[in-house]
């Protein structure tokens, strides 16, 4: 019966572990391309594109500023 | 997708009760048999995960179509999570019944060489600094070769002396005719879990793939490389 239940634990151990890889490698997909599609957006650009919830300062969102480097 | 999943979980809870409680106890093995109702359908989905990456693999070379290519990468890389699984299940049950964790007969050995063949595969595409094309066509290519060993595998048991058992289900002219009904019912669930469980993840690592792509279009836009500067 041993082999059996240890049969399942590593068939479980392996798919949840290959699961939670994929779970880690949509996470930081989702974060490159946010970071990557604000870079492309064109300036000025909105404080949304930059995720922010607030506008930018007057004084940082001048047309003029150059592009915040995330790179 | 979360239908998917949800069917998935399902049919596992019922292939897990009719493994348990449904299934009856070989007559020579005892519970150790029961290792057969995990590791058989392991081996199918390796196999069909196999065939797709084949598949993909050819129509890539013949089109270079990228959804070809993303679907041969997902393909691979859940094929190698299966394989990994018949070759450690196939251990416990060997070491349960033959007394040992492993033998270099033909049918395990082939199998060994499968997984290789998929790792090699793997780790082309995440190791390869080349052209994202070339390397796809070069991952294709391997991808075929692969495939070969299927039937290698498969066969290795006639064409062999080995300690591993001759087929029970596909035997030719005699379809499951090695297994008692309900032995050949549990299976048939186990199968379909296992076969919902192989789609679930192969269309989940598609998706990844796509968003992969859309990363790498994204750094070659143009401009980009003056940002990143």
């Amino acid at each position: 019966m041993s082999f059996v239940l240890a049969a399942y634990a590593v068939l479980w151990l392996v798919i949840f572990g290959y699961l939670v890889w994929l779970a880690a490698r949509v996470r930081s997909l989702r974060e490159e391309t946010r970071s990557l599609a604000a870079d492309a957006t064109p300036w000025p650009r909105s404080a949304e594109a930059d995720g922010l919830s607030l506008p930018l300062p007057q004084e940082q969102a001048h047309p003029l500023e150059p592009p915040i480097r995330r790179r | 997708m979360i239908p998917l999943v949800i069917a998935t979980a399902a049919a596992f809870l019922v292939a897990l009760g009719a493994i348990a409680l449904y299934a009856p106890l070989e007559a020579v093995q005892g519970v150790a048999q029961k290792i057969f109702y995990i590791h058989v359908p392991l081996a199918w989905c390796a196999f069909v995960a196999v065939g797709v990456l084949l598949v993909s693999s050819l129509r890539f070379l013949r089109r270079s179509e990228p959804r070809h290519d993303r679907l041969a990468r997902a393909a691979a890389e859940v094929g190698i999570v299966f394989a990994t699984l018949v070759l450690v299940t196939g251990s416990l049950w060997g070491k349960a019944v033959w007394g040992t964790w492993w033998t270099w007969d033909g049918r395990l050995t082939s199998t060994l060489v499968l997984w290789f063949l998929l790792a090699g595969y793997v780790l082309l595409r995440s190791l390869s600094e080349g052209p994202p094309a070339r390397t796809a066509r070069a991952a294709a290519v391997l991808g075929v070769i692969a495939a070969v060993d299927i039937p290698i595998i498969h066969l290795s048991v006639q064409w062999w002396r080995t300690l591993h058992p001759d087929p029970v289900v596909l035997r030719a002219g005699d379809i499951g005719g090695g297994l008692t009904p309900r032995m050949l019912t549990t299976l048939s669930i186990s199968l379909a879990a296992f076969s919902l469980l192989l789609v679930t993840l192969i269309a989940l690592r598609r998706r990844i793939a796509e968003a992969e792509d859309e990363v790498e279009a994204l750094w070659h836009l143009p401009g980009r490389g003056d940002l990143a500067a």
